[in-house]
């Protein structure tokens, strides 16, 4: 093999640069939104004040978003305003179900395929490769049917039955931890007299800890950032994430109708996932593997 | 004769409890998986009657019109825009992506911070960061641009000329920590030993990449490149957080146009059957193309090789 050090070390500083670039700019936009936050329309509009500090800290912003950020749904014939601590609430309830059910269903297969030695094990598994190998369109105008023919559309056990799907890649990840657990274990609880209920509770679950709990974080990050799904199967529930996108593109009301305001409205969304972001960065930033978890 | 009784009531047990298990997660994949496709297929080719309030056959008329769509300008722009997103993200936005995480896995200088960096659009909502950005490069970036040069420059989003380009920068720029912990996952477990061997053959930090690195997790980059292509037709590009509903037709994508299509006709039943029939034809389309690059992928992996 060539000895091609010296030629391209030039790659390694010009993916440093690369990435410089691309962190100090991706941290400036951050500052630069939570800058212009706590500006007055008139400062950061009229002035052009795009880049400096505010001219007068404006911290009544973010009470005036709190205190004014509605989502107007239609309840029953009766129009209903939702407020943010309604939103939070139903983010709450939407991404607390969501990756609890999430992070559930894989587990409970993974456990059935790993640990016990039945012919429907093939069909959970063939199922799952079929399903991330088969990419399929469109089907959501077919979910919103079956959900309004079962009549669970528009509510919150609707979309925990959509969301307990198996087959996705957390299988395979429970999987790979399961096979990992030494089967002595299992035999020392059987020989204690342990039945099958004691042992997944009291013995696999405490050691799967761990993965479960990472998975359902990173669900968890995800359903609060996520307003798409709610705005078309949650509809009349609306989460933090939809009331932003709401008061920010589609409410004229002059309560938000400001730049900065909309701004504020949006370091709102990201300041609890920024703080949920430092205190677990290691739990969430572990490398999940179908091999274990890598810290 | 006692001891086959304990055993088969132990099994019966097991059973029971598998059965307990699997039964929940079993009965929602029937229900949303193989009954929604089902229905899917179903709706495409019906149609809604508004007077009688119910489904008919309607033979391939959904069909026709989804063809039709696609025949007319806008479908066309949106085919268009599909495939310039899908070249932008396989061709050039997965590449630097895995060349990114293989400097952080290199423990290169400053590493970790780029690596939580990298990680960052992982955590914070897309629409968040769309918000900002589009006020930097409507406002911010003019306002820098007008004072250096003296001339008055337009704001790159409500440009009709840069709008495009701006938005699919910005599709770029946020998701260039696209899957880094996958890549960095199979990177690591990647044997030392010849990682060791080839630095004793004098192999520096792109040779190892390309020698090595590159080859051993082809099956990872090769599933990123199926998925890329599997979702050609359903990326939006993120334009229903720039622009809700209302994105101009000029940058909409066929992914954009069908959520957008499905939000607005979320309460009517007689869109359904037209937007199912499009999403099959698109699976129908996309489908082949995903197993022949599987296939193709699996054939010529350099480690089979």
């Amino acid at each position: 093999m060539k000895t091609t050090k010296g030629k391209f070390q030039v790659v390694q500083w010009l993916l440093f640069l690369l990435l410089a670039v691309y962190a100090i700019s991706m941290i400036y936009v951050l500052i630069w939104g939570g800058l212009n936050s706590f500006k007055s329309e008139r400062d950061f509009l009229i002035n052009k004040n795009y880049f400096g500090l505010p001219e007068k800290w404006q911290i009544e912003n973010y009470t005036h978003v709190m205190g004014h950020m509605f989502v107007p749904i239609n309840r029953g014939g009766t129009l209903i305003k939702v407020n943010v601590f309604g939103q939070v609430i139903y983010t709450l309830m939407y991404a607390g179900g969501c990756c609890f059910v999430g992070a559930l269903s894989p587990f409970l297969m993974a456990y059935a395929y790993t640990r016990f030695n039945f012919k429907f094990n093939a069909v959970i598994m063939n199922v799952m490769l079929v399903v991330i190998a088969l990419p399929i369109i469109g089907a959501e105008t077919s979910m919103l049917s079956v959900m309004h023919g079962l009549g669970i559309y528009d509510t919150f056990f609707g979309i925990y039955a959509v969301k307990f799907g198996y087959a996705n890649l957390y299988f395979l990840i429970y999987i790979g931890t399961l096979k990992g657990i030494s089967k002595e274990y299992t035999e020392a609880a059987y020989i204690d007299g342990a039945n099958e209920m004691q042992i997944l509770v009291r013995v696999i679950l405490p050691l799967v800890k761990n993965v479960f709990l990472t998975i359902c974080l990173i669900y968890f990050i995800a359903y609060w950032n996520d307003y798409s799904t709610p705005l078309v199967y949650l509809p009349g529930y609306p989460t933090f994430a939809y009331g932003v996108w709401y008061n920010v593109f589609v409410s004229t009301t002059p309560d938000m109708n400001k730049t900065t305001l909309k701004m504020t409205a949006a370091m709102f969304l990201i300041i609890p996932m920024l703080i949920v972001f430092i205190l677990f960065r290691k739990k969430i930033m572990t490398n999940l593997s179908t091999g274990g978890v890598k810290e | 004769m006692k001891e086959i009784n304990a055993k088969k009531k132990t099994r019966r047990g097991k059973l029971l409890f598998y059965i307990g298990l699997v039964a929940l997660p079993t009965i929602q994949f029937c229900i949303f998986y193989i009954y929604v496709n089902f229905n899917s297929i179903l709706l495409a080719f019906q149609t809604y009657d508004k007077i009688t309030n119910q489904y008919a056959f309607a033979k391939f008329d959904n069909f026709k019109a989804v063809f039709q769509h696609f025949s007319s300008v806008m479908g066309k722009i949106q085919l268009k825009n599909s495939f310039i997103l899908a070249f932008f993200t396989i061709v050039i936005s997965l590449p630097l992506s895995i060349l990114c995480s293989y400097y952080v896995y290199k423990g290169k200088l400053f590493a970790e911070t780029f690596k939580i960096v990298l990680f960052l659009p992982s955590i914070i909502s897309g629409l968040v960061m769309i918000i900002i950005y589009k006020y930097i490069v409507e406002l911010g970036l003019p306002a820098i641009l007008t004072d250096m040069t003296g001339e008055k420059v337009l704001g790159f989003y409500s440009n009709p000329d840069t709008k495009f380009s701006t938005i699919l920068f910005f599709t770029m720029w946020i998701g260039l920590g696209g899957q880094l912990l996958m890549y960095l996952s199979a990177m690591s477990s990647i044997n030392e030993s010849v990682v060791e061997a080839a630095k004793l053959d004098g192999v520096g930090f792109f040779g190892e990449f390309w020698h090595i690195t590159l080859p051993m997790i082809f099956p990872t980059i090769s599933t990123f490149i199926v998925s890329g292509v599997a979702g050609i037709f359903t990326n939006q590009m993120n334009l229903f957080s720039f622009e809700s509903y209302l994105a101009p037709a000029d940058v909409q994508t066929v992914g954009y146009y069908m959520y957008k299509e499905l939000y607005l006709q979320k309460s009517s039943i007689d869109a359904w059957p037209f937007l199912s029939a499009m999403g099959l034809i698109l699976t129908v389309i996309t489908v082949p193309f995903v197993f022949l690059l599987r296939h193709v992928f699996t054939k010529y992996d350099p480690m089979e090789a």
